[in-house]
């Protein structure tokens, strides 16, 4: 069989050792800083809008700084038997390209990256090598970039505007994120936050009198006739659970009502028939209230929003007060 | 229609349409056209039995780790002797040598101390000259060093990283009524229930495809106390993780760089990824046909001149656009074709039709057992719960096929239908997937 060798040649095209920015044929123009990344003369490439070169203005690198960015490609590490610190597996190597395709937040997209060099031949611009992290057992999640490193402070620029990047406002959020930059004052001040939320919530739970005690637990649906111990216990892992919520609840109105449901219900007291819909006495079967049978909404909101918000619910409130005291 | 001679002596016969025989071709064209995964862990001996629900391997950790440079963790900077805090615990050690990226040669002069989870200790220059680091910096472990007369060394304890997977019982059924069952058809075998059961198979076949391919592992299992996935009774359901998300959670993540063009530096960028976790070197890659052809676009698309030159090799009668296997530098890709991946219904619009997902073709070796026996372990393949009933004509090893309804063998109730089940109880697994990986490459 002849064979024929049939040339492929071609002086650019996409698949070509660095970008697919269409050159001007065999461009000779120079590279040139822009206000963040090196592009080519009357190019569409890195040419930042407005809006996101005052993004970037905003987060100028300053001298000595230490950029921190956590990865967010992980999953849950889900197995019972996991040594501590093994809660999340991440990828062995994740690749991230320091080149993407951003949206302007005036409208349009611009091709951005990081560029290297020129190829001589084809003039098209090289980018630079892609980032590889490797994310290792202990301190996996995190990378940084420093302002005292010439490579780092080319690629900033690129990750603060990368879809990659779960922090970046303007990024398309079709695209997965894959890292996040940490904001270690921000980060503190949530954790700080918790902390004393639940600092005050202890505080609370171990000046509270039994009784007292016993109508909290009964705001959160525990059993009120808990031994005061293990109520103290139930309600300081609740505290702990969710250190602001519970905080809110201690003195919402709401939640002391729903406290005196529950613990007028608890001693048979009142009670609620599902197939009526209402909520009654027990001892005498009177109605206290009849129910409106609308699609989510349940019988102890309505009965709540009762007590509170109506003339009558506040004399009901009363006389249930009056029942838990002295059956 | 059949012919006769004239025309008169048909108009005397009644019901003409029952009369005359129909051309219907017995066959029926399958244009569902299903392929299957299993089949090709079939044909990888990939298929094991599991005793339990749950299977698990262990990994040996990295017997090196960098020590990283915590932010605000580097003081003395430009002196002989840094004090530093790392970004994990563990892994430093008193006189462990680190060697800088400038080439300079430290080691850790004090004790270790420690506080959330961060390592805190002084590095003192071997040769005296200054050390320079930043926060970000990595420095590698070269061993411990010590002086004459020492003591003994911090021990370091070498860790296993367990993974685990669920098989996952799938289930389906079809029901065929006692007349259609009797009523000949005039196409396939003649009986629409055959016909219908060849369906079945198929589907649910792509089914376990699909799962194999694409399925994510649940939160819970068969034993969870307190399940929060169930089914309608209230009973714990587990579900697999398939190739997609085995991948994804543990090998290399190396999409290219704009989606829907394929590089020489996706390429590049990839076989750095894996070097860089100790990847063997010869890869098999499962494409969806539209990543294979961007390939082959790309490799056969190079400039004639230049290092990165290729020749297409023509006879003037048809050409093979194909790349199928590639070698650059160490590597050796295979772009091999999984139809599953393109399948339109079951992966459409997902991320795993545009991606290509590679393993190592050789299998995993293991370290040597007290034993003295070594041995290897395939890198992808399906673990099973045997089917017990195989032997009772109830389906094969893999798949349980069943019949119930009066119209069985052995009737189970009065109901004059015959309904076929099919189950299945098996479930995907990697194994030593951190050199596995995924690289989304269509947009």
């Amino acid at each position: 069989m002849d064979s024929v060798t049939l040339s492929t040649k071609k002086f650019y095209h996409n698949s070509h050792e660095g970008g697919d920015e269409p050159p001007s044929f065999l461009s000779t123009k120079p590279l040139k800083m822009n206000e963040y990344f090196q592009t080519r003369e009357g190019s569409d490439l890195n040419n930042l809008s407005p809006k996101l070169i005052s993004y970037l203005d905003g987060r100028k690198l300053k001298s000595g700084e230490v950029v921190k960015y956590r990865l967010l490609n992980k999953v849950r590490n889900t197995d019972p038997g996991r040594k501590k610190g093994d809660d999340y597996h991440y990828s062995s190597a994740i690749v991230i390209h320091l080149r993407d395709r951003i949206k302007k937040p005036e409208g349009g997209v611009v091709e951005i990256g990081v560029i290297d060099s020129v190829d001589p031949i084809t003039k098209i611009p090289i980018f630079k090598k892609p980032l590889t992290i490797l994310p290792q057992k202990g301190s996996g999640e995190y990378f940084f970039l420093n302002e005292s490193k010439l490579d780092d402070v080319e690629m900033y620029p690129l990750l603060e505007l990368s879809n990659k990047n779960a922090s970046n406002p303007f990024r398309d959020a079709n695209t997965v994120a894959v890292f996040e930059r940490v904001d270690e004052v921000k980060e503190s001040r949530v954790r700080s936050k918790k902390r004393n939320f639940l600092y005050d919530s202890l505080d609370a739970i171990r000046n509270w009198e039994p009784e007292e005690m016993r109508i909290a637990a009964a705001g959160f649906n525990l059993p009120s006739d808990l031994e005061p111990d293990t109520l103290k216990d139930r309600l300081e892992e609740l505290a702990e659970k969710d250190p602001e919520t519970f905080y809110k609840a201690i003195d919402s109105q709401e939640n002391k009502i729903a406290a005196i449901i529950n613990l007028a219900k608890s001693k048979n007291i009142i009670g609620y028939s599902a197939f009526e819909n209402k909520w009654f006495y027990v001892g005498t079967g009177d109605t206290i209230i009849l129910l409106e049978r609308r699609e989510g909404t349940d019988e102890m909101k309505q009965f709540v929003n009762f007590l509170m918000n109506t003339p009558k619910g506040a004399d009901v409130q009363e006389h249930l007060k009056k029942l838990i005291k002295n059956p | 229609m059949s012919t006769t001679t004239g025309t008169t002596k048909k108009a005397l016969i009644t019901g003409i349409a029952y009369l005359d025989t129909r051309e219907i071709e017995k066959n029926i064209a399958d244009v569902a056209n299903e392929a299957g995964f299993d089949d090709f862990a079939q044909i990888i001996e990939g298929y094991r039995p599991t005793d339990q629900p749950s299977y698990h391997h262990f990994v040996n950790e990295d017997l090196f780790q960098v020590l990283t440079f915590d932010a605000s963790g580097v003081t003395g900077s430009g002196t002989a002797t840094l004090t530093v805090t790392i970004t994990s615990t563990g892994f430093a050690r008193t006189n462990l040598k680190l060697k800088f990226a400038n080439g300079k040669m430290g080691y850790i002069s004090s004790a270790i101390t420690t506080a959330s989870g961060k390592d805190s200790f002084t590095i003192k220059s071997v040769d005296g000259t200054n050390l320079t680091a930043v926060a970000g910096d990595t420095v590698a472990p070269f061993g411990i060093t010590t002086g004459e007369g020492s003591d003994e060394v911090t021990a370091l304890s070498y860790g296993l990283t367990k993974y685990y997977n669920f098989v996952e019982h799938m289930k389906d059924k079809t029901e065929i009524s006692d007349i259609q069952e009797m009523a000949t058809v005039e196409a396939g075998t003649g009986y629409e229930a055959f016909r219908q059961a060849i369906d079945q198979a198929q589907s649910f076949k792509s089914q376990i495809s699909a799962t194999l391919i694409g399925g994510v592992k649940s939160v819970n299992e068969f034993g969870t106390a307190s399940p929060t996935v169930t089914d309608i009774n209230g009973n714990s359901m587990q579900f697999t993780n398939g190739l997609a998300s085995e991948s994804g959670a543990y090998g290399v993540s190396a999409d290219v760089a704009s989606a829907g063009t394929y590089a020489l530096t996706d390429v590049d960028a990839l076989c750095d990824a894996l070097t860089a976790v100790k990847a063997p070197s010869n890869y098999m890659q499962l494409c969806p046909d539209g990543a294979k052809r961007k390939a082959s676009t790309m490799w056969k698309n190079m400039g004639s001149s230049g290092v990165t030159s290729s020749r297409l090799n023509w006879n003037g009668k048809e050409m093979d656009f194909n790349v199928d296997q590639v070698t650059h530098g160490k590597y050796t890709l295979e772009y091999g074709k999984l139809d599953n991946l393109d399948h339109p219904q079951l992966f459409k619009n997902t991320a795993i039709s545009k991606t290509i997902y590679g393993f190592p073709k050789d299998k995993v070796k293991v370290q040597v057992g007290p034993g003295g026996q070594g041995g290897q372990l395939n890198r992808i393949g399906v673990r099973y719960m045997a089917n017990k009933y195989a032997s009772q004509n109830q389906g094969t090893a893999y798949v349980r096929e069943w019949y119930t309804g009066a119209n069985n063998d052995r009737p189970t109730s009065g109901k004059e239908v015959k309904t076929i089940h099919v189950s299945t109880t098996q479930g995907f697994e990697g194994i030593g997937f951190r050199h596995a990986f995924h690289q989304k490459v269509l947009s």
